[in-house]
């Protein structure tokens, strides 16, 4: 396999970017995770953990919380990965025009884009509207402030970012394969599984750590979706953090959120199936 | 060589850049001009306050300040804790010099050392204030410069007119209630207005536990600010709720046909509570900043446009602002005020009770 070989010199235009990491990202984890094993007066300990995990509440949260992120992630794989492998196959003019479309909702405010589904997802909104005229429901039902609301809401989120890393993988997925698999006698599913799948398959690593790792740490879908009655781990960690002051329990509940993510991002590497080239 | 010419050149970009990111968050006050007719022309002042009906307070409280003593007010907006843990994260290098503060937390930032006591000397309007407001926490370290309370509002084409606390429970509003989440300003207070309500005795909140948790199935949601309410209200989600005064005309604006009343167990009050932040190095000027968000044309500017109700006793207001606002004999002597210290004290435990209540 080919690696492109960046020059020493233009190796340094990396430093700007490895600076900012190094200063904004990796050492405030490391404080992160340094604070969260420390005990009252300095020392190491595993107390706070304890705390945490045998809190009945914390557990229901947590698994709440990867209920929702293991629905939404294989629902965006399932619409994502048709969507961008037809995406993939049109034209220049019509692709961009579907790319403007997915990204579309990436450039709404977060907040606008999650007030929208109230008006959806309403007592009088469209949804029940929609069902109660035409007899499916006689009273409207409740959909807002229910964790169905926050997997929509997440998956109108991430869904964009499942279908952007799939094109970008499917588009290195060289054509002349594709048409060998066909001339040799496989069908257009078998293809699409036995070629398409294995060589994309590190995009759709990335679209599922990506959808994961966003639906476990989302907050503002949550937070107004779900409202007071349906914590999740980030609304639960706020509460920790900004109103009881409880900074150990908050950045507990931050190790844990991220070796979460960890876990399933490692894990799912174990079943990369083997690359044909 | 080369690669030692490059790195050289990105670090001085990068310092370069940086010094004059923190310099801009960092710049000196100037200096006073002796005989000067605007003594502070040019000097900055920080104001950690809420960002609620910000246009209006740009208009009534902020922009005539700054024009008048030719001061700019650098605004932090957030709700109560998230300003609370910037302030306490900063101790040490403190940049606020005017703090609001709703009452519980102004109490925390009180035990937390992020305020300081005020001089009343410097302060020519805290003589017309109410008496509770000039000094609700002791020790002289908060002034409740607007009086607010929880109201109780229904739609009057919806539901019967609700009378009491205990209504909440009524069948008819199963599915049609909100009420404040245990973590806002209000959310204990209504703990304790239903245990005064069911059991005669504000003390008496495993009464007012119990009503909650009976209440859980006829609540739409818990609301954690007064947005999320008035959003409930006009998508039609919500029929009666306790609300925040200040969102009452908000509540109004939706054009719906709503009441507000005084229940027979009456009302919460409280004040929202202004204080000098610890450490400022502009102590003169921030107790000028305080002295005219007292002042009398500040408080009726504030009344007319249905932001804040005036904890002035010299504000007479015309009937219909009057009846929007937490105002007038009538409304304030059935007003209830908490105790701050006792509310810290159970917030862990009410806290964890509510999750509780409301995960299963």
């Amino acid at each position: 396999m080919n690696r492109l070989h960046i020059r020493k010199p233009f190796a340094l235009l990396l430093l700007p970017g490895i600076i900012f990491l190094l200063l904004f990202f990796i050492a405030p984890l490391l404080f992160v995770l340094v604070e969260s094993f420390k005990g009252a007066v300095g020392e190491i300990t595993l107390f706070r953990y304890k705390e945490v995990l045998t809190d009945s509440q914390f557990r229901l949260v947590f698994v709440r919380t990867l209920r929702m992120a293991l629905i939404v992630t294989p629902i965006a794989v399932l619409v994502g990965y048709p969507s961008a492998y037809l995406m993939t196959k049109l034209t220049t003019a019509k692709k961009s025009i579907l790319m403007s479309l997915v990204i579309l909702p990436l450039m709404t405010s977060p907040v606008a884009r999650t007030y929208a589904w109230i008006v959806i997802l309403g007592k009088y909104g469209i949804v029940n509207q929609t069902l109660t005229s035409i007899g499916f429901l006689k009273e409207p039902a409740r959909l807002m402030y229910t964790e169905g609301a926050i997997i929509v809401g997440l998956l109108q989120l991430f869904l964009p970012i499942m279908i952007l890393t799939l094109v970008s993988a499917m588009e290195n997925v060289q054509e002349e394969i594709e048409e060998a698999a066909l001339s040799l006698g496989s069908s257009r599913v078998g293809c699409f599984f036995r070629v398409i799948v294995p060589l994309s398959f590190d995009g759709l690593l990335m679209g599922v750590a990506l959808v994961f790792t966003g639906s476990i740490t989302a907050y503002v879908t949550p937070a107004i979706l779900g409202g007071a009655k349906v914590l999740t781990l980030s609304t639960l960690m706020r509460q920790e953090a900004l109103v009881l002051m409880n900074w150990e329990a908050a950045t507990v509940i931050a190790v844990i959120m991220i070796l979460t993510t960890l876990i399933l991002y490692n894990g799912l590497r174990l079943f990369k199936p083997r690359t044909l080239v | 060589m080369k690669k030692t010419r490059i790195l050289s050149v990105i670090l001085f970009v990068l310092v370069a850049v940086s010094s004059q990111v923190f310099a801009a968050g960092q710049k000196e006050a100037a200096p006073e001009a002796p005989g000067d007719s605007m003594p502070y022309k040019g000097q900055e002042l920080t104001v950690s306050m809420w960002g609620y009906n910000m246009d209006l307070l740009e208009k009534n409280i902020i922009k005539p300040f700054e024009e008048k003593y030719g001061v700019k007010i650098i605004v932090e907006t957030g709700n109560n804790s998230a300003r609370f843990t910037k302030m306490v994260a900063r101790k040490d290098n403190p940049l606020v010099d005017v703090a609001l503060f709703a009452g519980s937390w102004a109490y925390k930032a009180k035990e937390e050392g992020i305020i300081k006591p005020y001089n009343p000397d410097k302060l020519t309007n805290l003589s017309a204030l109410m008496e509770n407001a000039k000094d609700p926490l002791g020790g002289r370290y908060a002034i409740g410069y607007t009086i607010q309370h929880l109201g109780l509002f229904y739609r009057t084409d919806k539901v019967a007119e609700i009378t009491s606390w205990k209504d909440l429970s009524r069948p008819e509003l199963k599915g049609v209630l909100s009420i404040p989440a245990i973590t806002t300003t209000y959310g204990p207070a209504v703990i304790y207005m239903l245990s005064k309500a069911w059991a005669g005795d504000f003390d008496a909140t495993d009464v007012g536990w119990q009503k909650i948790e009976e209440l859980k199935p006829s609540l739409v949601t818990a609301y954690n600010r007064s947005s999320e309410l008035n959003t409930l209200i006009s998508q039609e989600e919500v029929y009666a709720a306790p609300y925040s005064s200040f969102a009452w005309g908000t509540i109004l604006g939706s054009g719906l046909p709503v009441a507000n009343v005084i229940p027979e167990e009456g009302l919460v009050g409280s004040f929202s509570m202004v204080s000098i932040g610890a450490g400022t190095k502009k102590e003169d000027l921030a107790h000028l900043y305080i002295d005219h968000l007292l002042s009398y044309d500040v408080q009726m500017a504030e009344a007319m446009d249905l932001v804040d109700s005036p904890a002035r006793t010299d504000i007479k207001l015309p009937p219909e602002v009057a009846q929007n606002l937490t105002y007038g004999e009538e409304l304030i002597s059935q007003l209830h005020f908490f105790d701050h210290k006792k509310m810290a004290e159970v917030q862990e435990e009410w806290i964890a009770r509510w999750n509780k209540i409301f995960s299963n």
